[in-house]
């Protein structure tokens, strides 16, 4: 987001009676009288927008619906910029779809941007502020933040953007779950699929992406481990064959993404240490010890390791 | 003061914050604990001559640390019958203590002769995990199958030493 394009923005919301005033005013009266009379009287120029975008002729003139996306805008401003679903700003923005619709050449396509741009950046913003303080309860508020911030940028026509914000609104929302999950893993198993859910939604992105698919390796590779920790005597024979078969399932899942992230970052240690132990777990020796000297070299070669190394073998 | 008057903060700070928390691979043998778990069912599934039914149920471990430490701290004090488990860590293995279930890594294969000599006419399993080790001696020995860990079966072994094999034992075996 550009802190240029913002204030430029602002001095056109500054600016917007004067262009108003530049429009054929004779064709919408009604909504003349909206610019004139919102800096004295907001609720009465919401009034009369409503009246004129809903029950006169000026319902199909784009500039009535931009000043009607406007008012509401001001509304929401003055009054409910905390609320994450204030219907001012909703109203504002369905106005503002109603007026691109209609402008089909294109006439305000200098104003409606900033004020759809001023729109979304409300939307980012909260967004981001429920993400700070994120618990289970406020997902769904966060989620539909993210869902209005998205649609006003496809408005805004930044398709090409899309990609970079998702993966960022992905990722954070992945390092939210996760850290809910690390607080209580009991009580929060379920963040962990909802952070392996946000890892496969940057992988459909982005293939490519090292820590999507280093965190999908782990993912995988953590779950067979939790079953075959589960063993305890009460397993039977058929339990322990089964339930080795459905992790084994899991660490062949967790191998192909590992060895893309490694393939992605060869100087990482972790993946060196990942595959080392996915080949372990799945009784490929040959190549789990392939791994292993191989970050042993690294080690060597890059100094120390920051992970936790250990060796379990004689 | 409105949210999005520190819009330009609060971006940085969302798109700056992203994606620093990292899972952790977790460190545990796994094949070290599925054998555990074989080795409990060993233990807790087939049966011992009469003579070898009293006392602790001692299983020795042999050239595996992990696999000690995993059986230890799942089923290190758990009971067989009337019996309670006792797991060694051997640095060696020699005839002066008797072991119910003698676990011997392939690390430590050549030495496989000594120890069949060893435990000649004792009532111990000796349960291993390399290619040919059943025809040494041993009486269970692990193999992959697909990935998995399961095991094969010598019974005439078994016999020998007097151990009865339990039907599950024999039912699961690789044939």
């Amino acid at each position: 987001m550009n802190i240029r394009r913002i204030i430029v923005g602002a001095l056109c919301l500054l600016a917007a009676p004067v262009v108003w005033a530049q429009t054929p005013q004779k064709d919408i009266p009604i909504t003349v009288r909206v610019i004139n009379t919102y800096a004295s009287d907001l609720d009465g120029a919401i009034l009369l927008s409503d009246s004129a975008c809903l029950h006169s002729p000026e319902s199909t003139n784009h500039y009535a619906w931009y000043a009607r996306a406007f008012v509401y805008k001001e509304k929401f401003k003055r009054t409910d910029s905390l609320n994450i679903y204030s219907p001012w700003r909703e109203t504002a923005l369905l106005s503002l779809r109603k007026s691109m619709e209609l402008d089909a050449k294109g006439e305000n396509a200098t104003q409606v941007p900033i004020l759809l741009e001023y729109l979304s950046n409300t939307y980012h913003a909260q967004l981001a502020e429920c993400l700070d303080f994120f618990t289970p309860l406020r997902e769904t508020d966060c989620r539909m933040l993210w869902g209005k911030f998205l649609e006003t940028q496809q408005m805004l026509g930044n398709e090409g953007r899309l990609t970079q914000y998702k993966k960022d609104y992905y990722f954070t929302f992945a390092d939210r779950h996760m850290v809910l999950y690390e607080q209580n893993p009991a009580l929060y198993a379920f963040e962990l699929e909802k952070a392996f859910e946000c890892y496969t939604e940057i992988l459909k992105m982005d293939s490519l992406d090292y820590k999507a698919n280093y965190n999908t390796a782990i993912y995988y590779y953590n779950q067979g481990v939790t079953i075959i920790g589960s063993f305890n005597e009460s397993t039977t024979l058929e339990e322990l064959i089964a339930l080795q078969e459905n992790s084994i399932g899991l660490f062949r899942k967790s191998l192909p993404f590992m060895l893309k992230a490694q393939e992605l970052r060869p100087d990482r240690q972790e993946t060196l240490k990942g595959l080392y132990i996915i080949y372990r777990a799945l009784s490929e020796e040959d190549k789990s010890f392939f791994y292993k000297s191989e970050l042993e070299k690294l080690i060597k070669s890059g100094g120390t390791n920051p992970l936790k190394w250990e060796t379990n073998d004689e | 003061m409105p949210v999005f008057r520190i819009l330009p903060i609060i971006l940085l700070a969302f798109f700056g914050f992203a994606a620093v928390i990292q899972p952790g691979q977790r460190d545990e043998d796994t094949i070290a604990l599925v054998k555990a778990n074989f080795l409990y069912h060993f233990a807790s599934s087939d049966e011992w001559p009469q003579g070898a039914r009293k006392g602790r149920f001692v299983i020795g471990i042999y050239g595996n640390h992990s696999l000690f430490v995993e059986f230890s701290a799942k089923y290190g004090s758990k009971p067989v019958g009337s019996q309670v488990i006792e797991v060694v860590e051997l640095k060696s293995v020699d005839d002066s203590r008797f072991m119910h279930i003698l676990y011997l890594d392939r690390t430590k294969r050549q030495e496989m002769v000594n120890v069949t000599q060893q435990l000649r006419g004792k009532s111990t399993m000796l349960v291993t995990h390399f290619e040919g080790a059943l025809a040494q001696g041993a009486v269970v020995n692990f193999k992959e199958l697909g990935n998995t860990i399961r095991y094969e079966l010598n019974r005439k072994a078994a016999e020998e030493r007097g151990i009865s094999l339990g039907t599950k034992i024999m039912q699961w075996a690789i044939q």
